[in-house]
């Protein structure tokens, strides 16, 4: 319990730090926004009113405040690109990325370690090479790139899965099955390269462990090999393995922002591209933190998992 | 080095150099002007006359576009992961060489930059800079920043912790003048692998700011740009897409194959170790006890790895009750002779020849191809090291249930019943509360206990005991000897006994084989082995047990 309280006062900590970045993001724009969203026939007057209107007058440090303290209460200030509060876009558009990043993640972290654990389990075989021939392929595969090839695969030419369209999906009520289909091709594409990452790293920490004593000792008191492997190897593998797919949940919410480009998916990833696309810092600022607030969530996650696989870990 | 052999360092070069010639040689080929349109040419497929690999949607060549693009995204990963490297190695040495606040203020900042997910502080960064391909890569070469600084303070603390620094700055050597002339060097090949590493998903982050419009904007080659403007051609114009995105595909497996083959080759050997083979032989002077009646022999057992024989016509006899010795020097093949008893070998070494005969039975050297029912229930095994010899994520009693249960079919709670009792039997003080424990938990003395409970488990016949005490004080070790002894006469077991300890071996067994360099070369029983050694290395063995020996009879008596 100490240790769940510590490593949340940890969470804030870092979450404050985190919304300075996202804050500092804007120091780094050439010029007042201010003047740019009233263009070059505002008065002096208008532009002070809305420099105080979005929080940008006094130091960085009372600005920062403002900012944080809207921020806490939940308004992200305004989107000028869309003219609606930042705050409604990205609620309306969270729930999309959740489902879609944690669709991959799951397919991630499955096959992943299954893969991981086959090839070590067969690393002199052929199929055990094979299949890390595979996963050196798959770290290396954009995004991008595995998107479009499964849409012109499964959805063009097989016909198996919608090409796009989970707008209309989530739109009209809450149809599992429909909405599944939809998942399946951006989820897959989403997490191959995680796959691939967790898939390998599984690999060599089984590899490792191998020559462990204690997986000799196992083996000298007569279990068979599949239990050794399954049961010792893999949960070493398993505690070494966790923190890395709390890192994996920052990399998939990054590539969302590619695979809801491709399949026109209703989520945060893609209301981003916009916003920078168009400048519009507020919206920026506000889809950055609300991904990055989820992505420190999993990595609590993780480390919890983590502590309860490993009872080494320091409260 | 001359030992290292020309085709690897072919390797090493192999893709940068290729790479390298792609960069200079696009240019000066006769190849199509990449920007120039036609638009009544939109489109062609592969093979087409005058464009092999077909046009784009404005009638530009493919080749030409793809092979100048991949020059581009080349040209770009060099100089992001060059920017990288430079900035994040500096502050890594920085944080390094000064410790204290400084490293406390980097490293804390690159932590911040690091809880951030990468791609989402590229996309801020490009959103305040505003898009291109030049704030592409500066975006991402900054989110990789923390992945050098972090490594390369890691290589760096480990120099500046080293003698020859310390004397350089003791000698008041300046800052810059011992970062330049010992830290910088020794992070050649780290910083190298580190490079290697992260070039390949950087070309990749690269072009996805590109494949978003953020990064390079047309009418340049660029292979994201390419993707990211056809894409919604997927469908009718396929190639048009697919042969950019196989482009980026193939260079970023390239470099990710070569950052591991680096991983797996790193730098330039070790010195040359001599070769074991070369030793002049010697004859062993065996005395082995007669009859096939005993419980265990090895007969004619040769071990091989990397090519050169490490364990020569080992023979040993121990029959039932009694209590053998393998004594030698470190390197002697005590421990892989107890192994291939076990039949555990490490994959590494191969068994040219010889038989281990349990009862009279040859069991093979390999545990696979065991009859049933042999390790852990006719063979009990202790190891060495009480710091790896439980698993440390499960729980003690579930480890020696696991045991229990293999062997026996019983059910769970008679199994828990059982393992306290065998706790009981080792003497661990507090048996119920230690069932629960996680090895971690417990002190070294007690986990051997616990790893001697397991190897009892199933009432073996024979107890193979790899060091048990070595890694253990000499209180510690006292205790568990005599526990050993106890346990071993009250059972009547057959004992195999590995040390390279005469003095402990003294205490517990009949008859001692002492081995040098993969051979016996001594074997009698224990009194005479003490009273006329014959063999150089057990006269060695027997001068070093006197001062060890000494202490533990004290610390039991």
């Amino acid at each position: 319990m100490a240790y769940v309280v510590k490593r949340v006062g940890m969470l804030v900590v870092t979450w404050l730090l985190l919304s300075l970045v996202v804050f500092g993001l804007a120091a780094l724009v050439p010029g007042d926004p201010a003047s740019a969203i009233l263009g070059p026939y505002a008065t002096e007057e208008r532009i002070l009113l809305l420099q105080r209107e979005m929080g940008m007058s006094g130091s960085w440090l009372s600005r920062y405040w403002i900012w944080l303290s809207r921020v806490v209460r939940g308004d992200f200030g305004y989107a000028y690109s869309l003219d609606l509060p930042v705050a409604r876009v990205v609620w309306r558009r969270l729930g999309p990325t959740l489902l879609l990043s944690s669709a991959a993640l799951c397919f991630a972290v499955s096959a992943g370690l299954s893969v991981g654990m086959l090839s070590a389990r067969r690393a002199r075989k052929r199929d055990g090479l094979l299949l890390s021939a595979l996963s050196l392929v798959g770290i290396s595969m954009p995004t991008f790139v595995l998107a479009l090839l499964f849409m012109l695969l499964f959805a063009a030419w097989a016909g198996l899965y919608p090409v796009s369209g989970m707008h209309d999906a989530l739109g009209s009520g809450w149809r599992v099955r429909d909405i599944a289909a939809h998942l399946v091709l951006p989820a897959l594409s989403l997490g191959v390269v995680s796959a691939s990452v967790i898939a390998r790293l599984t690999r060599r920490y089984a590899l490792d462990a191998e020559s462990d004593e204690y997986v000799r000792v196992a083996r000298a008191k007569g279990l068979p090999e599949n239990a050794v492997f399954y049961r010792h190897i893999f949960r070493t593998a398993l505690a070494r393995v966790i923190p890395v797919i709390g890192l994996q949940a920052g990399f998939v919410l990054g590539g969302a922002v590619y695979v809801e480009s491709v399949f026109q998916w209703p989520g945060l990833g893609r209301l981003l591209v916009d916003a920078v696309e168009k400048r519009d810092l507020m919206l920026m600022q506000g889809t950055v933190l609300v991904l990055a607030t989820a992505y420190v969530l999993t990595s609590l996650a993780a480390d919890l998992v983590q502590r309860a696989i490993d009872p080494r870990v320091e409260a | 080095m001359s030992r290292v052999p020309r085709r690897s360092r072919a390797a090493r070069w192999a893709v940068p150099l290729g790479l390298l010639a792609l960069v200079v040689l696009v240019p000066v080929l006769p190849l199509a002007d990449p920007d120039l349109t036609a638009l009544e040419a939109r489109l062609l497929t592969p093979g087409s006359p005058g464009h092999l690999l077909g046009t784009d949607a404005l009638g530009r060549d493919l080749l030409s576009r793809l092979l100048f693009a991949t020059r581009l995204s080349l040209l770009v990963g060099v100089l992001g992961v060059s920017i990288a490297a430079c900035v994040g190695g500096s502050l890594g040495v920085i944080a390094a060489y000064f410790g204290g606040r400084v490293d406390f203020l980097v490293m804390r900042s690159v932590d911040v930059l690091l809880s951030l997910p990468y791609l989402l502080l590229a996309l801020g960064i490009v959103a305040a800079l505003g898009p291109g391909l030049g704030h592409a890569m500066i975006a991402i070469a900054i989110v990789n920043v923390p992945f050098f600084a972090r490594s390369m303070r890691g290589v760096a603390l480990s120099v500046v912790t080293e003698e020859y620094v310390t004397a350089a700055r003791s000698l008041g050597a300046s800052g810059f003048r011992t970062m330049t002339r010992h830290i910088l060097p020794a992070l050649r090949t780290p910083l190298l692998s580190a490079a290697a590493t992260s070039a390949g998903w950087m070309v990749v982050e690269t072009a996805g700011l590109s494949f978003l419009g953020l990064g390079a904007q047309p009418p340049t080659a660029d292979l994201g740009t390419m993707v990211g403007q056809t894409r919604h051609l997927i469908v009718t114009a396929p190639h048009a897409v697919l042969l950019p995105a196989a482009c980026l595909a193939l260079l970023v497996v390239l470099l990710n194959l070569w950052s591991d083959w680096l991983a797996a080759h790193p730098g330039p050997p070790a010195a040359a170790r001599d070769s074991r083979t070369e030793q002049p032989t010697r004859p062993a002077t065996v005395e082995t006890e007669a009859g096939v009646d005993g419980l265990l022999a090895v007969r004619g057992l040769c071990l091989s790895a990397a090519g050169a024989e490490i364990l020569r016509d080992v023979r040993l006899d121990v029959r039932a009750g009694r209590a053998l010795g393998l004594a030698g020097p470190s390197g002697s093949g005590k421990s892989l002779t107890l192994l291939s008893i076990l039949g555990l070998l490490p994959d590494s070494v191969q068994a040219q020849r010889g038989q281990i005969l349990l009862s009279g039975i040859d069991i093979g050297l390999r545990a696979q191809a065991h009859p049933s029912a042999i390790l852990g229930k006719r063979m009990g095994y202790v190891p060495q090291n009480p710091q790896s010899s439980l698993h440390p994520l499960f729980r003690v009693g579930r480890q020696i249930m696991e045991a229990i249960e293999q062997h026996q079919s019983i059910p769970s709670a008679e199994a828990e019943r059982r393992a306290l009792e065998l706790l009981r039997e080792v003497r661990v003080a507090d048996p119920e509360a230690r069932l629960k424990a996680y090895p971690h938990e417990l002190s070294g003395g007690m986990r051997q206990r616990v790893a001697l409970a397991m190897a009892l488990a199933n009432d073996p016949e024979l107890l193979l005991l790899d060091e048990p005490t070595t890694a253990l004080d000499a209180t510690t070790q006292a205790a568990l000897l005599s526990l050993l002894s106890e346990r071993i006469s009250a059972r009547g077991l057959t004992v195999v006994f590995v040390s390279h300890d005469l003095g402990v071996l003294a205490e517990l067994c009949d008859d001692i084989a002492v081995m040098d360099q993969g051979q016996v070369v001594e074997y009698a029983e224990a009194a005479q082995i003490f009273a006329a050694p014959t063999h150089a290395v057990t006269h060695a063995l027997v001068q070093a047990s006197l001062g060890e020996g000494f202490a533990t009879r004290r610390a039991l008596s």
